[in-house]
């Protein structure tokens, strides 16, 4: 793990969530990561948010912050910036300036995560940020929520320290305008951060009026539109306008906002607090950094990467993931980690490090050995320090206990000096007090696993919220001695190390699919890939470009034939999946092909079967050759490229079938298909009159270029609201498209010669496969992800991995972006060698089973079933995730839990009442 | 009874309400001292049998601290907990002893203050309550 081979050394620099994400994965696939950071803090900008959407940020981050300082293989240096880089791929040397003098690091690739800067909208005069104390920022609001932060949660009016009555916020603050100080583009993440805060205030003060002025509600992303469906219900008020500036009366205490509201009626509204929902700009270091390692920028500043090649930039071996591609959430961010991953794994040919080989210590017949640890984190105050030592003679008189020691928790060697400790005193339970127990428990285990212990004989004390003084330490000593009891009734449970197949199937053969099974393929993997259809390519066939004009059928033929040419790669065409058993590492899949059973053994699967637009019921579709659905009227453009040069005149129309209650989600990609489609129509026949029937433009990020594009060649954009949807009829074999104008105020009729509708997006339904391989749809009928946060492509139990539209509507980029994640994830689980089986897992006693199914109906990841031999419920323990639920539901006491049964916790709550 | 200083088990989840304590201990709020926390893996691991065993050998009062309902790590965990809570409230009621002693509330990730809150409000209660009858 010494950083002396540099094949294996890899720089990433930037320590927010796209840097932290990228350095685990790396680690954990067995490379030596050096992190620079310039703060003093890891972690970046989401520590100062209140919470992400759906829940929050603090389990998110917090825990891969502590992961990656006591990573054994992760090295960071905070406080710390590039002064020079020299070499070239693959022997980097970076002079890095560090607190404690300058330092050469030497690396085979580089990842670059500098990450993103909210907009300073000081510079912004009408908005009178600098002079009006109640116009505040988005970041400054958001940290006025956090509970951690200086206003403890509360949010109050900067000027008196009162809690606001009214709040506006205002959306598109330095984005979307070409102002002076603006960016033109979309910042991609204010929408739906304006809506959480908004929700998240009204939630705090029912009573405050609360109101969003908006141009477009952009909320494109996996499970935003519902989020913003229910901040309407909540009463969050949505005003659709541009304020044009912020008056104030004399006292500067009324904030006056005047606007024109969409039926061109003017209206002023007096706010105690107005919120700038800043848009982002790239880091202030992009620039030197990209001048430092002679990369190319965007035209926005940002750092260019290529499209079809996530990650990857102009130099060779320099990698870029994070918000510093461009505008992105957290989410985008951490999918691009993971495939830089991958590419920086494939880039360097190099496998990592060989899985370390585990064999656990039988102590079973061994008399009991606990051993204490009191773990201090740094921010543990000096009052608590003086109780340590009262403490660690307590544990010392307790029965059973062997050895005690205090670590302090300052440095990554912390863990390998518990490892050591574990060795050199021969203890054979551990009872670990600390004050971030679940974010400890990886390393914790990691040491175990080095002093060959198994990982169930440790149990832990919280430290947590606990205060100093004469009383604590009583309470200390109680829990102390609750734990130590129970580590001395827990007996070691069985684990089992089981070799990981290092075959993967990936099903689904569109591009998704092909990326995913050529990165495994190249990294040695045997890959069995999956087809339905007789083809590969999937949607790609009708796919004529991405947002950024790369070809992709060019692109998807190119992935067919490596694919079919990859020796590594096994194509089934017209086969489907019928049958699958096993756990990650170990699956045995059946395939249907032609009629036939194939069995195939595989360590990991990739989900990527894809997804459709639907038929749609309405527009009189299918009662004219002319209306199309979009993807039809893109295979149409593939296969005739002047196809619609003569038409005077065309209509495209928006969310048909999406953002409705029967599929109530944004498709994501349509608006940019439509402004682009359009942008491509009017080159070919500046005359055509192309009319553009919309709710919300979402043109996210840098797309909104091609919105402003189309504005500027002359297509026309009309808004309609749901309720009062646009009208289609033939007549006389002609068209007839009906819309009110809000701005008109009138209906207009359009004659067009053509109709694009733009349809939504489905996956491909997924039942069956989601319950073969132990992981769930959404409510919208897409793969859901590990409820672990922020592992947006891997499914709920390890070795399962999905990418492309099955996951949710998305486009070609994104899909190959998840599809290098998903494989990476992959590859970094089968890099381990073995996974252990069993542990803290619930096991049935067939003796006292009365089959009575309460546990298979209980178990939420339907793991029991009824064993036909035994005739009595059996738990896999390779499935069973160890939440113990059955345990307790079980009316027969037929389930144990060995780790916490009845009488450990009966035990412990006796011990921690019975005394005193 | 003005001394009268309860003892009482929390039942934590430690998936959320321990989230909820990590941000607390950032915030360097205190739990009162009063209260003693025993972790489940998830609160679906809870038994009627391990409320009623606390209050037996001298709890005052006992609660669980779970997920909120659309977030638990283990989908349904802590609904089953609450049937178990109000099982037990119902027993209680029959033997004649206060169904308040035994309660469950849901604590999201981020609700570090709600965290502290229910501690206090518990001690609060059961302080009035008085000691436990069925030691």
């Amino acid at each position: 793990m010494s950083g002396s081979d540099v094949s294996k050394n890899v720089a990433v620099i930037g320590g927010g969530v796209a840097g932290l994400n990228a350095a685990l994965d790396l680690a954990d696939q067995g490379f030596k990561v050096y992190i620079l950071e310039k703060e003093a803090s890891l972690g970046g900008l989401i520590p100062k948010l209140h919470r992400l959407y759906p829940i929050c940020s603090c389990c998110k981050v917090a825990n891969r912050v502590i992961a990656c300082q006591q990573h054994p293989s992760i090295e960071v240096f905070t406080e710390s910036s590039v002064e020079n880089v020299s070499g070239e791929a693959p022997s980097f040397t970076i002079n890095v300036k560090t607190p404690s003098g300058n330092k050469d690091i030497q690396v085979a690739a580089i990842v670059v995560a500098p990450g993103l800067e909210p907009f300073d909208p000081s510079v912004y005069d009408t908005y009178a940020y600098s002079s009006l104390p109640n116009v505040i920022t988005s970041v400054e609001f958001e940290w006025m929520q956090k509970p951690i932060g200086p206003n403890k949660g509360v949010v109050t009016k900067p000027s008196d320290g009162q809690i606001p009555k009214k709040v506006a916020w205002l959306q598109c603050v330095g984005s979307r305008d070409i102002n002076k100080c603006d960016a033109p583009y979309c910042s991609s993440v204010c929408c739906m951060y304006a809506l959480k805060e908004a929700v998240n205030l009204k939630d705090a003060l029912p009573e405050a009026d609360v109101a969003i002025f908006f141009m477009d509600m952009r909320t494109h992303g996996k499970g935003y539109e519902k989020f913003y469906n229910d901040a309407k219900e909540k009463g969050v008020r949505l005003v659709r306008t541009r304020i044009h500036s912020i008056e104030s009366t004399l006292n500067s205490e009324e904030l006056i906002l005047e606007y024109v509201d969409e039926n061109g009626e003017k209206k002023e509204e007096i706010f105690d607090l107005v919120v700038l929902s800043v848009g982002l700009r790239p880091a202030s270091d992009v620039k030197y950094l990209a001048d430092k390692l002679g990369l190319k920028l965007t035209e926005y500043g940002y750092i260019e990467s290529s499209e079809l090649n996530p990650g990857e930039t102009n130099v060779p071996g320099v990698f870029v993931c994070g918000a510093a591609v461009g505008p992105r959430d957290v989410y985008q961010s951490v999918i691009g980690a993971q495939a830089v991953s991958g590419k920086v794994a494939a880039f360097l040919k190099d496998n990592g490090a060989e899985p370390e080989q585990i064999s656990f210590r039988d102590v079973s017949e061994e008399d009991v050995k606990i051993g204490v640890v009191l773990s201090l984190c740094p921010g543990k105050n000096g009052e608590f320090e003086s109780m340590v030592s009262g403490l660690s003679s307590y544990c010392e008189s307790l029965d059973g206990v062997t050895a005690v020691k205090r670590i302090d928790l300052v440095n990554a060697d912390a863990f390998r000096e518990l490892a050591d400790w574990l060795k050199s005193t021969n203890v054979n339970r551990l009872v670990y007090a600390s004050c971030s127990p679940v974010m400890h428990k990886e390393m914790v285990e990691w040491a175990l696993k080095q002093a060959s212990l198994n990982p169930t004989l440790y149990n832990f004390v919280d430290l947590r919220t606990l205060g100093t003084g004469a009383q604590e330490e009583e309470r200390l000593k109680d829990l102390l001695r609750a734990t130590v009891l129970q580590a001395r009734l827990s007996e070691p449970l069985p684990v089992k190390a089981i070799p990981i197949e290092k075959s993967a199937l990936v099903i689904g053969g569109g591009v998704a699919g092909m990326v995913a099974s050529l990165a495994l393929a190249d990294a040695g993997i045997d890959v069995t890939l999956v087809e339905r259809k007789d083809r590969l390519g999937g949607h790609s066939h009708k796919v004529k470009s991405t947002w950024m004009g790369t070809d992709v059928q060019e692109y998807f033929k190119d992935l067919v034939s490596r694919v079919q040419n990859n020796p590594k790669i096994n194509v089934l065409m017209n086969a489907t999946v019928e049958n699958a058993r096993g756990f990650g590492g170990q699956f045995e899949s059946t395939v249907v092909q032609d009629g036939k059973e194939i069995s195939v053994k595989h360590g990991v699967t990739i989900i990527a079967t894809g997804g459709h637009s639907i038929r749609p019921s309405e527009y009189s579709y299918g009662q004219h050759n002319e209306i199309y659905r979009w993807s039809d009227f893109t295979k149409k453009l593939i296969d005739e490229p002047d196809a619609f040069n003569s038409a005077k005149s065309g209509v495209f129309i928006q969310c048909v079938g999406s953002r409705e209650p029967e599929r109530p989600y944004c498709s994501r990609l349509c608006c940019t298909f439509t402004v682009q489609t359009a942008c491509y129509l009017k080159d070919k026949n500046p005359d055509m009159d192309i009319y553009v029937l919309y709710r919300d433009m979402r043109t996210f990020g840098e797309r909104e270029k091609l919105y402003k594009e189309a504005r500027e060649k002359g297509v026309l954009f009309i808004r309609y609201d749901v309720e009062r949807k646009p009208t289609v009829i033939v007549k006389d074999g002609k068209l007839e498209v009906q819309v009110f104008d809000p701005i008109l105020g009138r209906d207009l009729i359009l004659k067009p010669d053509f109709i694009s509708l733009q349809s939504a997006i489905y996956a491909e339904p997924a039942e069956k496969l989601a319950s073969l391989y132990n992981i769930s749809l959404t409510d919208e009928g897409f793969l859901k992800e590990s409820p672990a946060k922020m592992r947006p492509v891997d499914g709920e139990v390890e070795g399962v991995y999905f990418a492309g539209l099955v996951a949710g509507p998305k486009g070609t980029e994104e899909s190959v972006e998840e599809a290098w994640a998903a494989a990476e994830r992959a590859l970094r689980f089968i890099k381990q060698g073995v996974v252990l089986v069993g542990g803290v897992v619930a096991e049935v006693d067939p003796n006292k089973c009365a089959v009575c199914l309460t546990c298979v109906r209980t178990c939420p990841f339907g793991v029991p079933y009824i064993e036909s031999v035994q005739e009595a419920a059996y738990i896999d323990p390779s499935l069973c995730q160890g939440c113990g639920m059955c345990v307790s539901e079980c009316p027969g006491k037929a389930i144990m839990f060995k780790k916490l049964s009845d009488d450990h916790i009966i035990a412990m709550t006796k011990t921690l009442v019975g005394e005193a | 009874m003005v001394d009268f200083e309860p003892k009482i088990i929390a039942f934590c989840c430690a998936n959320c309400a321990s989230a909820a304590a990590q941000i607390a201990e950032q915030a360097s709020w205190q739990l009162p001292a009063n209260v003693k926390i025993v972790q489940l893996p998830c609160t679906g691991r809870l038994d009627s049998l391990h409320l009623l065993k606390a209050l037996e050998n001298g709890a005052d009062g006992v609660y669980v601290a779970g997920c909120q309902l659309d977030s638990c790590q283990y989908k349904s965990g802590v609904e089953k907990a609450a049937k178990k809570v109000a099982y037990v409230k119902k027993l209680l009621e029959d033997l004649g002893v206060e169904p308040e002693r035994v309660e469950l509330f849901n604590v999201g990730a981020a609700k570090a203050h709600k965290f502290i809150q229910i501690a206090e409000d518990m001690v609060n209660k059961v302080k009035e309550l008085g000691p436990t009858p069925l030691k």
